[in-house]
């Protein structure tokens, strides 16, 4: 904690773009172990964010993640990314179980002028993270538990002008039928915005 | 969600997950009455249900029953209340046992799987309802056999049995068994 | 905040594409089952690991006390027994005193407000003086030879959810994310406020048996442990991944403290408090409570609940269960510990108190001594 205070209190859109690029690298992460995706020896305790984070050792899993992670990253450097969602669906019944839903600000000026700083410290960033961190743990008190075994998709909301990069292809949304959703704590860098949801099946209520 | 959060130790997980507006309500109101009696409001809510079983939808009575139970449990926050979802659970289980319209009716099935997750040793209840041909036309009844079976006992030869037992009674959804059996012997070769 | 109104709040409906990677995310593995399971049923994973009884464990208890409307909210600290064998159990809104020599029964106290209700209780070291923590941010003091109160103690902006003593300092920890060190003998009684390092609850707090460190458990799953005249933590351990109530310093050796975790955790953690240092890790598949050490053995008993409400008594540091006491029809929230150091008695949701002697008794160690 002592170390962070002593970090600076600006922020760019490149170092913006990396912040919440590694966020959603560590929650979707937490968000694949905590639901009982993968099995839980596949994935490894890190320290960050002053939390003991959980990150896959499966090499197949780490490079689909850097993929997307990699074009995502370019996107929120461009400032044309609306939202990220990560899909849960059973491999049995094709069916959308869950639907984790970021939502993206990105504040335009930022993206006109890069090396413009917008002040908020590190530790700010960092502890709002952690509340968002801390929630995903915290939502089997209301989530069903997973009794299919279950894929995941990462569907990414661009601007309707983005190009379509060749190893990527258009989605249908994936939107749940009859779902309950609760939405979560969000985070601010100043130059990105992201307010996290969850939304899951609602079937034996 | 911040009620919800600030009370995470509070709310037991629910297999089917929880009603989100309902379990707020039921936070707030807690907050705001803390010493407010929650087996006594429970109780009341039953009596409510209760009025219903015999009256509402009697050419489908489980229905009512179904309504009940889910009602029930999203109700039962805490252990407290939820050991008073038991009964009903047992009640609703022994008023059809005999009932040949409900034999192979999902959601009776789903009744006992439900009281079933409440003990801590259910043999006694599969051997129950297989002596009593209940839910053998089902594919859930062998698929949750299988899986007591095979976590809590270790028995794995038996758990094989019961999901070929469910296959060649052509139990339903058949490809939901074979799926099973399918990722049964996955574990098993591991 | 401003970026959002800069930005309008109609996002979802502005034109956009949504695109995927064509390529699959990794299946799982065939025949996967999801671990989670073990949070939603009684029928979960059998426990493989022998119990070994090294010596004779009663497994009922001898004596069960009614405890009408102990309030089911695991934040609370509503058990605490005395140096001068006085148990003090909080019910809803009144603090009742029971003297295990005698068996009489008095009411201490009782809050004013309807809706107010005692969060905490803890006794000074002597047994002279009880300290009482209400939902309307109150820190009391009451004398016990006297059935008086002596002082009233403000600060707080919530709860007063868990209280510990250091001779003369009584530190509080409360629903507004602070912990308060009051020393009870001057008027100006706040003496350090500890703010920042717990965001929500702090539900578990205990000094160390020889006063100089602090440990405190909150809702935001973070345990700190403060040295004594400090107001930054020395360690801030997020290893937890629920909440952290249960907290118990080992009366054998100094600087071991034990942590357990609420229900999506269900871990109970030894750390070495110099270093920071975890020692030793057990999953004990259900929500940590509680926990106490033996005064006469390396043993330490854990209660839970979400599912089985049982209590566990486990070898240190092999962590080989000796006993599992069932019988508690609810989650069992608290432990208290007889001043001889052989009894232990678990309050728990089912509105009763139940005595066990889980411990043995230290009349072998006596008769070596003498």
């Amino acid at each position: 904690m002592r170390q962070a205070q002593a970090a600076k209190n600006t922020i760019t859109l490149k170092g913006s773009t990396e912040i919440v690029t590694e966020f959603f690298g560590y929650s979707i992460n937490s968000i694949l172990y905590q639901r009982g995706i993968y099995p839980p020896e596949s994935f490894a305790k890190v320290n960050k964010y002053g939390l003991q984070m959980l990150v896959t050792n499966d090499s197949g899993l780490q490079k689909y993640l850097q993929q997307v992670l990699t074009q995502l990253s370019e996107w929120l450097y461009a400032g044309n990314v609306q939202k990220l969602v990560l899909v849960i669906t059973s491999l049995e019944t094709q069916q959308v179980l869950e639907r984790w839903n970021f939502d993206i600000e990105t504040e335009k000026d930022a993206v006109e002028q890069p090396e413009k700083e917008f002040e908020k410290s590190e530790r700010d960033i960092m502890n709002e993270i952690q509340a968002i961190i801390r929630q995903i743990t915290a939502s089997v008190t209301f989530l069903p538990l997973l009794q299919d075994a279950c894929t995941f998709d990462l569907l990414v909301y661009t601007d309707s002008n983005v190009e379509v990069p060749q190893t990527w292809e258009e989605s249908d949304p994936k939107y749940i039928n009859n779902q309950q959703e609760v939405r979560l704590r969000s985070f601010s860098t100043k130059v990105h915005k992201v307010d996290a949801m969850v939304a899951y099946k609602a079937d034996d209520m | 969600s911040p009620q919800i959060e600030g009370s995470k130790e509070n709310v037991q997980p629910l297999v089917g997950g929880r009603d989100v507006k309902k379990l707020t309500k039921q936070l707030k109101s807690l907050q705001c009455n803390p010493t407010s009696n929650t087996v006594s409001i429970f109780e009341e809510g039953c009596r409510e249900w209760e009025a219903k079983l015999d009256t509402e939808c009697p050419e489908d009575p489980i229905a009512t029953w179904d309504e009940y139970i889910k009602w029930a449990q999203q109700q039962a926050t805490s252990d407290k209340v939820s050991n008073l979802v038991v009964p009903i659970l047992q009640r609703c289980c022994r008023k059809f046992q005999k009932d040949e319209r409900y034999k192979n009716d999902p959601r009776y099935l789903r009744i006992w799987i439900k009281y079933v997750d409440t003990v801590a040793d259910p043999t006694d209840i599969f051997n129950f309802l297989e002596a009593n041909g209940i839910g053998q036309g089902l594919a859930l009844f062998y698929t949750s056999w299988a899986l007591v079976l095979e976590l809590k006992k270790n028995d794995f030869t038996e758990a094989y049995t019961k999901l070929e037992e469910g296959i060649n009674k052509r139990a339903q959804p058949l490809d939901k068994l074979q799926a099973a059996l399918k990722q049964f012997q996955h574990r098993m070769n591991q | 905040s401003t970026l959002a109104d800069s930005m309008g709040m109609g996002q979802t409906n502005k034109p956009h594409k949504i695109l995927t990677l064509q390529a699959d995310a990794p299946k799982p593995p065939e025949g996967h089952l999801n671990s989670q399971r073990v949070l939603y049923t009684q029928n979960k994973v059998s426990d493989m690991k022998k119990k070994v009884s090294m010596r004779y464990i009663p497994q009922a208890p001898e004596k069960i006390l009614d405890a009408p409307e102990l309030m089911d909210d695991y934040y609370l600290n509503l058990l605490d027994w005395s140096s001068t064998n006085i148990l003090a159990v909080a019910l809803s809104q009144t603090v009742y005193l029971w003297n295990a020599s005698t068996g009489s029964i008095e009411e201490l106290c009782t809050t004013q407000g309807e809706d107010d209700y005692i969060t905490s209780v803890a006794w000074v070291q002597d047994g002279n003086y009880i300290g009482v923590g209400t939902n309307n941010q109150e820190v009391q003091i009451w004398d016990v030879g006297g059935m008086r109160q002596i002082r009233t103690m403000k600060g707080h902006r919530g709860r007063v959810s868990s209280l510990a003593w250091n001779s003369h300092i009584l530190s509080s920890g409360s629903r507004d994310s602070s912990i308060i060190h009051h020393d009870v003998r001057i008027a100006q009684h706040v003496t350090a406020r500890l703010e920042g390092a717990h965001t929500q609850e702090v539900c578990g707090l205990k000094w160390s048996c020889n006063g100089q460190q602090l440990a405190s458990g909150g809702n935001d799953n973070i345990l700190n442990v403060w040295d004594m005249g400090q107001t930054t933590p020395r360690h801030q351990i997020c290893h937890h991944q629920a909440a952290v109530k249960a907290l118990a310093w080992c009366p054998h050796q100094a600087n071991l403290l034990a942590s357990g975790g609420g229900t999506a955790d269900r871990k109970i953690c030894f750390w070495n408090t110099t270093t920071g240092a975890l020692l030793q890790e057990v999953d004990t598949n259900s929500q940590v409570c509680s926990l106490m050490w033996s005064k006469h053995e390396k043993e330490i008993l854990s209660s839970h609940g979400f599912t089985q409400n049982q209590l566990t008594l486990w070898k240190y540091p092999s962590m080989v269960k000796v006993a599992e006491l069932t019988g508690h029809q609810s989650r069992v929230l608290h432990l208290a510990c007889s001043p001889d150091g052989n009894t232990v008695v678990s309050g728990a949701a089912d509105e009763t108190l139940r005595f066990w002697k889980v411990f043995g008794n230290d009349s072998s160690k006596l008769d070596k001594s003498k």
